[in-house]
């Protein structure tokens, strides 16, 4: 590190200069420093002093610590008067190897393939993320025939063939958050709807939130489900008012939350040690005044007959009717004032604006983020790691998805192995299918997917796609399930699902699932070998194909180490371990596809994996 | 029959702050059980109403002058006084309600006595002052029109504690803190989880609507000689004692649906179904009725259980009535009506109607404004409280509906002028919880004067 002095020289001056901790930890990946530098009277030289770095292995992408300077004997510290030094692990600039690729696509994509685990460990992280961000978009609407077919089957079909994984990984996310469901007296026949509102969330997950939160808030189907659409002025007659639904929900749900928090995530308290809300009914009551105006998508019709249409056209944007939005000025969050006289274009523009802006709206939405991609429980530091980046990519850009996506799977608290009590997550039931379609290639003859599974998601699993029963998704980000996870503080939000009913259907779902393969050789079945399986597999069943995991079954401790590192990489324990092998062992070499079937579905039903840390 | 209602209009006066110490004289000896009460079994039965089922269509004044004033609060949301179903008797205030149109089964059991209406409850802290509510110049419930955190309130029955446990499950953490202990569980849960179930020390066990499922690899020693259950086995216990705690839960779930699983079906099958017909299920009713007909069906296998305490929890959806309201609330009443009277003709078939009490509950109220063809969220609501120890009749206080008037927070959103908790300990009380262990489970009770609102016998 080179400090460099400047202006007046003549006096003698010294200056400290200290290391902290950042990602980097002191003793670990770097050793500690701290100092004074001097500089004799005249002397204008630059000086310098080293940090040494620790050799470690093991790690993957960036870590970071700070040194500082302080304390100057005369004139005073310029600018920059500390600076970051970034470590570079495995991924950073180089290939990020096996594991590290591993990690990386169990919590960014729906499931790790043998091929995508292969590319993957070849690229740096800048060259995944990059080609994640340029593959095309998968989308549902172009899949869906009839105007009320389900978009649950184009859901399936995206996130087990798609090539944009991480997008779909990150619109998954983001659709429990921005929620609408089919669970609601409209949306219920609008599949088509639904995967227009599913492919706008989609086409945003790797763009900016700002735009998101655009398409969100003028998308029929959020019209619809919250209750906008045909929002009036009031009136002073009949005393209608303007309904409150999506103001309040695009507030407490999906920018800023109910609580001020700090930008690492934890809430302000006042005085009293209470926290403090973030906005009042009064704004609720006037952002609802802001949201009037919105109907049905024109298409051919005129203004004053589309405004009467009972639904929208639910394929297009809703349109701004001038004569059904209150034009009076609105003080909504935050003191700010909207003119009067402006449109619901406008209006909806400095609202969404003042929301995108407000600094809670950062660490609320990373921190779910960061719950549905890597662990329940993130430090407060990775969540303000996040929320910088959410605040400024770098380039002086805000709420930049892709950046978020990236410094959420790239923090140290993501490439790190879990080894706490409370590390980790559970994962998501929907997912676990996802992971086991996608590790063995599935596919249906009929080239749709829609396995019987599939349409039990809602009760087995306890979610399906676009079905939460309120727009609070199927769990909340702060449930804690009462016994060692509450006693450890733990929140625990997919635990709320995870009951005596749905982990046994769930493992008995996926149980079956596996056991739907096609072998190398070509024998397709459902069931096992040895005790008589239960027929071919129909054109609507999902097939695992195990060809290429065939070579490996030779030896089972090699099928077991592979099969670990695509669904549960540097998890499984010892003793997981020997139970597999042995058991795999048992099974006869001559049938190697019965070998990797047996060990993947005991694999993805069991309790160690239904964890990802 | 006259003794009972004397009893009742005592109460109403006092819940309408006219509390006297022989109030508490009256609740102190009705209360004065150990914990785990009187003997007999006993169940209480939460039907959760979610969104908030707007109280003020579900029951309406129709007297003169207060049904007019309850149509010029609700605009296009009226209910034509001809068309809502007249309750016996008068509320406190001497006006006769009516109960909404599609419910006339529920009509019915009001009438001959079995169900309780309690007036304008919602979440409290301390008795409140509308002056005192809009000033916020006592400890108010947090964040309040909020669907899920009132909603929560009303569950945890203590609302300023932000906390989620909620009362069912603090009642099931101080019976095993007692020593008790269940078979299956003292929680229930048949409609999916809930914050009421809850507690801190204890969770819930959750039912299918056609008995418990069990492991297929583990149970089944078909698969190759035995070696996979074996395998699977070997898993589970291993899963039991790792390190990380979320995987050491996810087998303690796994391991006590197996240990469970056979109670359940054995005693489900020894005494067979129910010969009380649920009605069918509908697209949009939460399958309700099945829900309704699978805590029936645990009831009557409850002898085989041998459990003497139990709290379900079933749940319908819908009622968040922004738009579309009259049509949405109207079908999904209908529903209520009809589920219910099943389960209560299900109880009379068993001879379980005086120990079992069903009650509801909801997010919230919702103004009486509209919004154009719905109301937003409110605050106080109407609870219905239903069983054969149910004293019927009138509880609380009903409150002005008028527009800016004594209720009125805003909108029509009613200031409740009975808490939640104290709803709630009323249902605890007969269900069990000695008076002493009420502050405990409801650490706000002690705030309010009458502490048992007197509609369970």
């Amino acid at each position: 590190m080179t400090v460099q002095r400047s202006g007046d020289t003549s006096a003698a001056l010294s200056v400290n200069y200290a290391t902290s901790d950042g990602t980097a930890v002191a003793g670990t990946d770097y050793a500690k420093a701290s100092g004074m530098l001097t500089w004799a009277a005249g002397d204008g030289a630059a000086k310098s002093f080293a940090v040494s770095l620790i050799s470690e292995s093991g790690f993957s992408g960036f870590k970071s610590f700070a040194v500082t300077l302080s304390n100057p004997s005369t004139g005073a510290l310029g600018t920059p008067s500390s600076a970051t030094v970034s470590i570079a692990g495995a991924g950073a600039t180089q290939p990020m190897g096996q594991a590290a690729a591993a990690r990386l696509l169990m919590q960014g994509t729906m499931g790790a393939s043998l091929n995508d685990l292969n590319t993957a460990a070849g690229e740096s992280f800048d060259a995944w993320f990059a080609a994640q961000a340029a593959a095309p978009v998968s989308l549902q609407l172009p899949q869906i025939p009839a105007w009320n077919a389900s978009e649950t089957p184009s859901w399936w079909y995206n996130a087990v063939n798609g090539g944009d994984q991480l997008r779909q990984r990150m619109a998954f996310a983001l659709s429990e958050i921005f929620v609408t469901s089919s669970v609601n007296n409209f949306l219920y026949t609008q599949g088509q709807g639904l995967a227009y509102y599913y492919d706008q969330i989609a086409a945003n997950a790797l763009g900016n939130f700002r735009t998101l939160l655009t398409a969100v808030s003028t998308s029929p189907e959020m019209g619809e489900y919250l209750t906008f659409y045909k929002n009036d002025v009031p009136n002073p007659t009949s005393g209608v008012q303007p309904d409150e639904n999506y103001a309040r929900e695009v507030m407490q749900l999906f920018t800023v939350g109910l609580w001020q928090l700090n930008a690492d995530g934890t809430q302000k308290l006042d005085a009293n040690g209470n926290p403090i809300p973030t906005y009042s009914q009064a704004e609720v009551t006037s952002l609802a005044h802001v949201f009037t105006g919105w109907g049905s998508a024109l298409g051919s019709q005129s203004a004053s007959q589309a405004w009467q249409n009972d639904q929208p056209d639910y394929l297009h944007p809703m349109a701004c009717y001038a004569a059904h939005h209150d034009t009076a000025a609105k003080t909504i969050i935050g003191g700010v004032v909207i003119p009067a006289g402006g449109t619901c274009v406008s209006d909806m523009q400095v609202a969404l604006d003042t929301l995108f802006n407000h600094p809670n709206t950062g660490p609320f939405i990373v921190r779910q983020l960061i719950q549905r991609l890597v662990t329940s429980n993130p430090s407060p530091a990775y969540v303000a790691r996040v929320s910088a980046v959410f605040a400024n990519d770098g380039t002086g850009v805000r709420g930049n998805l892709l950046a978020v996506a990236k410094a959420i799977l790239t923090d140290p608290e993501a490439t790190t192995l879990g080894t706490a009590p409370g590390a980790g997550k559970l994962r998501e039931p929907a997912l676990r299918l996802t992971a086991l379609w996608r590790a063995f290639s599935a596919s249906q003859s009929n080239g749709l997917v829609n396995d019987q599974i599939t349409g039990n998601a809602a009760s087995d699993f306890g979610e399906d796609v676009l079905q939460s029963p309120t727009v609070f998704n199927f769990f909340t980000p702060t449930y804690e399930r009462a016994g060692p996870l509450a006693a450890a503080n733990l929140m625990t939000p997919e635990f709320q699902i995870t009951n005596e009913y749905t982990i046994v259907l769930t493992a008995n779902d996926l149980q079956y699932a596996a056991y739907k393969f096609q072998s190398a050789a070509g024998v397709a079945e459902i069931g096992v070998d040895s005790v008589g399986g239960q027929g071919q597999p129909g054109p609507g069943d999902m097939v695992l194909h195990t060809a290429a995991w065939e070579a490996l079954a030779s030896n089972p401790a090699n099928l077991v180490a592979q099969l670990a590192l695509v669904f549960m990489p540097g998890q499984m324990s010892s003793d997981m371990t020997n139970t597999l092998v042995n058991y795999v062992s048992s099974i006869p070499a001559t049938s190697p596809a019965n070998r990797v079937i047996e060990a993947a579905s005991l694999i993805v039903t069991s309790p160690q994996y239904s964890v990802q840390r | 029959m006259r003794k009972d209602l004397s009893r009742r209009d005592f109460l109403q006066m006092s819940a309408g702050a006219l509390a006297t110490s022989s109030v508490f004289t009256l609740a102190g000896t009705r209360e004065s059980r150990s914990a785990t009460g009187p003997s007999g079994y006993r169940a209480l039965v939460c039907l959760m109403l979610n969104g908030g089922n707007d109280g003020h269509n579900l029951i309406v004044p129709l007297t003169g002058s207060a049904y007019s004033t309850y149509a010029a609060g609700r605009g296009d949301l009226a209910l034509s006084s001809s068309s809502v179903l007249p309750l016996n008797g008068t509320a406190g205030n001497g006006v006769t309600y009516g109960i909404h149109p599609s419910c006339p089964e529920l009509r019915a059991l009001f009438n001959s006595g079995k169900a309780a209406v309690v007036a304008n409850v919602g979440p409290l802290v301390q008795p409140t002052t509308l002056a005192q509510a809009k000033a916020g110049s006592i400890p108010l419930p947090p964040q309040l029109f909020s669907h899920y955190n009132q909603s929560t309130e009303w569950q945890t029955a203590y609302p300023q504690s932000l906390q989620q446990y909620g009362w069912g499950g603090r009642v099931a953490d101080l019976f095993v803190s007692k020593g008790m202990a269940a078979n299956l569980s003292f929680n229930i849960a048949v409609g999916g989880a809930s914050t009421w179930q809850q507690g801190q020390l204890t969770n819930p066990y959750t039912l299918g609507t056609s008995g418990a499922p069990s492991l297929n690899a583990a149970g089944n020693s078909f698969y190759r000689n035995g070696l996979r259950q074996q395998a699977t086995q070997a898993l589970l216990t291993q899963a039991a004692s790792d390190p990380n705690l979320l995987v050491s839960t996810a087998s303690s779930i796994f391991q006590n649906a197996a240990s469970k699983v056979t109670l359940v079906n054995n005693a489900l099958s020894a005494v067979g179904d129910l010969t009380t017909v649920f009605p069918a299920a509908q697209s949009n009713d939460w399958g309700l009725s099945q829900q309704l007909h699978e805590v029936a069906r645990v009831i009557k296998a409850q002898s085989q259980i041998g459990d003497t305490r139990q709290l379900f929890f079933v749940q319908i959806g819908g009622f968040d009535t922004h738009s579309g309201q009259l049509a949405t609330q109207s079908t999904l009443l209908g529903y209520v009506s009809q589920y219910v009277n099943a389960f209560w003709n299900a109880m009379g078939e068993i001879g379980m109607q005086n120990n079992v009490t069903l009650f509801t509950m909801s997010d919230f109220g919702r103004t009486l404004t509209s919004n154009g063809n719905g109301a937003d969220h409110g605050w106080g609501n109407h609870h219905l409280v239903l069983g054969g120890a149910v004293v019927g009749g009138y509880y609380g206080t009903m409150p002005d509906l008028t527009l800016g008037g004594a209720n009125d927070m805003g909108q029509g959103r009613l200031l409740p002028t009975t808490s939640a908790d104290q709803y709630a300990a009323t249902l605890a009380a007969w269900f069990g919880v000695g008076s002493a262990d009420l502050g405990t489970v409801f650490p706000n009770l002690a705030n309010f004067p009458v502490t048992n609102l007197g509609f369970l016998g």
